[in-house]
């Protein structure tokens, strides 16, 4: 229930925005939800209910950012609406220079990047430094 | 006792990312699988002999299950971001001020994700022009329904 509250409120209530831009909000309303219900009612099991809330927005996010990141389904959509002969037709139709514009976009919405006198920058917050050291850990 | 089963399952999520996918950097793997069908075979045998009632034995059993396939589904969505989203690698290049080496045929990878539609059986060429499988028409209307259903920006 707590979930799909959640699923309601960022999905169809807020502004159409890239999900990991607002994967914190998500993170911080379920999680609230979650310990309101906590002290409000007499959970059973309350450690392993949490866990399994953990695991919920975990999947979700994970489902939603892939859908709107995945370039195969994004690929796979180009397919089907053109009649494409050679793999290079692909890469003229994806146009990888846009796309990545559109990422970098998506990051500055997302304030983890900032744009100041036509150079963009990493913003240096206390979020999204560990959130990269997360990544860097993560990926080497 | 019946916290162990969450324990041991976050622990092998732990063990399979630094023993297994760092050394091949493999996604998914049959042993993953073998695991979570051990793991909750175990689980739901312990839990049915647990002196408590059986509607909370119910309880226990369905929320390992859901815990389990949930956990499971996000920890292989970070494998796969870890492994390929093209936006970590370009805030990588910006946190680290190497924005200007960044190669966008590095980032986006269309020739490695074309074979992989042809490897995975979502497309095939006939008649010199690329076509759906079945299984591709399947994911694309999924993929589709998803994106207006829940309102999802599409950046890849």
């Amino acid at each position: 229930m707590i979930f799909f509250v959640s699923i309601f409120v960022t999905q169809f209530m807020c502004e159409k925005k890239i999900f990991y831009t607002r994967f914190f909000n998500f993170l911080i309303l379920n999680l609230f939800l979650f310990f309101s219900v906590y002290l409000i009612f007499d959970l059973n099991y309350k450690f392993i209910n949490f866990l399994f809330c953990l695991s919920l927005i975990f999947s979700w996010s994970g489902l939603i950012i892939h859908l709107s990141n995945s370039i195969v389904l994004s690929l796979l959509n180009l397919v089907n609406k053109n009649d494409i002969i050679h793999d290079e037709n692909i890469f003229d139709l994806y146009n990888q220079d846009d796309k990545y514009k559109k990422r970098v976009l998506a990051l500055i919405n997302g304030e983890y990047l900032f744009e100041r006198n036509n150079q963009i920058n990493f913003n240096t917050n206390f979020k999204n430094k560990m959130i990269l050291h997360l990544i860097l850990f993560l990926k080497k | 006792m019946i916290y162990i089963f969450y324990i041991l399952f976050i622990g092998f999520f732990i063990l399979d990312f630094f023993l297994l996918h760092k050394r091949n950097n493999d996604i998914f793997n049959y042993f993953q699988i073998m695991f979570l069908l051990v793991g909750l075979s175990i689980n739901s045998y312990f839990i049915s002999h647990l002196s408590i009632q059986s509607s909370d034995k119910v309880e226990l059993i369905l929320l390992s299950i859901f815990f389990s396939l949930s956990s499971y589904f996000a920890y292989l969505n970070i494998l796969a971001f870890i492994s390929r989203s093209g936006s970590f690698l370009i805030l990588i290049a910006y946190f680290q001020k190497k924005e200007k080496l960044i190669n966008v045929d590095e980032i986006f990878k269309i020739k490695m994700r074309i074979n992989e539609l042809k490897k995975k059986n979502f497309i095939y060429k006939k008649d010199q022009k690329y076509i759906l499988t079945n299984k591709g028409k399947i994911f694309l209307k999924l993929y589709l329904l998803f994106i207006h259903l829940f309102r999802i920006e599409v950046v890849g």
